[in-house]
């Protein structure tokens, strides 16, 4: 009963902050102010303040979980209902999907061995631009840390969410197709939700590349090692 | 008046179902043990099923267009994650966040620059068809 009543706070402290980070955000649009990154800033801060815990949070927080797997189903709504500009833009979105991967998971190692970044956490990074499910999966796979990467596909996440749209403008990247296969192939669901602002085509193309993203990257994060791996490191 | 609890019943019913999708999918992830995650085989599935006009777009669309417009909401509580990782703000944590940081923005570059020159090549016919 205890458990029920702390969750549902839980819950409504976490809906509260963000209707008010929303409206703060519709008020002064500026994008460091997206609502997922101020609610979890704001969040994070008032826990910290009144000595509550992450795994005390999450008594309300997995409630919440539970509706994501769903939201993903759900994905499948906007790409039917753009079904025709989808086929008319499959080799676009296959050979921008295709190159994304490969750029995101080749830059990640390469960036990692330049840092000099120790070897476990190198394979926790690489699969950071999937969806959580399948980064978490293809992490420890790999012989990552799973929890570590779920943290990072966090952060490439809110890069995309929070800098991608200016990003892109800035290097003439400018047809909505583009910018939300972008988006869904950097940023997964993530990206993805950000892209809801920038209308639906944007919106269904970040859905479909964000899902062809995790089975490529299912198929690529294999062959990627092993050319790491062959090349003596 | 009469008309809200109606749509309010339609929500749930819809929503329920793309739940029933969503075990469909981590079901089908388990016992075919696939690599892709079941919340994406369930997508897949429903997309299929839209299309071949199995499952008619008016039983799915209030409650799809519920879910991915809170999407960001909840993706909260794992953001919030984060305060368990208090190190990621050390000097080795800054070096990796600059790494999936600028990874991050050679990937939004190199997708979002390959396919738009894809789009002004031969599949232009087919873009501005419509």
């Amino acid at each position: 009963m205890n458990q029920i009543l702390t969750a549902l706070i839980i819950i409504a402290f976490t809906i509260l902050v963000f209707l008010f980070m929303k409206k703060l955000y519709i008020s002064y649009p500026f994008t460091f102010l997206t609502p997922i990154l101020t609610s979890t800033i704001v969040i994070v801060i008032l826990l910290n303040l009144f000595g509550i815990s992450y795994d005390t949070y999450m008594i309300g927080g997995s409630w919440m979980n539970q509706f994501l797997g769903p939201a993903i189903v759900g994905l499948a709504y906007p790409l039917y209902s753009q079904r025709k500009v989808l086929a008319a833009n499959r080799y676009v979105i296959m050979s921008g999907v295709f190159c994304g991967v490969l750029a995101g998971m080749s830059s990640g190692i390469l960036l990692a061995l330049a840092a000099g970044i120790n070897e476990q956490v190198l394979y926790s990074i690489l699969p950071k631009s999937f969806t959580t499910p399948i980064a978490i999966e293809l992490s420890s796979q790999a012989g990552g840390i799973p929890s570590m990467t779920a943290i990072f596909v966090m952060f490439a996440g809110l890069t995309g969410a929070i800098l991608g749209p200016q990003f892109l403008r800035l290097l003439k990247i400018t047809s909505p197709v583009s910018i939300g296969i972008a988006m869904g192939c950097a940023s997964h669901a993530i990206g993805t939700s950000k892209s809801s602002e920038l209308g639906q085509t944007a919106f269904s193309m970040s859905s479909v590349s964000m899902t062809l993203s995790a089975v490529f990257g299912s198929f690529l994060s294999p062959v990627i090692l092993q050319l790491y791996h062959s090349f003596g490191f | 008046m009469n008309t809200q609890p109606m749509k309010m019943i339609k929500l749930l019913i819809q929503t329920a179902l793309l739940f029933i999708f969503y075990y469909l999918g981590t079901w089908l992830q388990q016992t075919l043990e696939l690599v892709i995650p079941g919340s994406v085989i369930g997508m897949i599935l429903l997309f299929l099923l839209l299309v071949i006009r199995v499952i008619p777009a008016k039983w799915v669309d209030d409650g799809s267009l519920f879910l991915t417009g809170i999407l960001p909401l909840l993706f909260v509580p794992v953001c919030v994650g984060i305060m368990n990782y208090a190190n990621l703000f050390s000097s080795e944590g800054a070096v990796i966040v600059a790494v999936i940081f600028t990874s991050t923005l050679v990937t939004l570059a190199i997708t979002g620059a390959v396919s738009q020159l894809a789009a002004r090549g031969p599949s232009e016919r087919g873009t501005s068809e419509r």
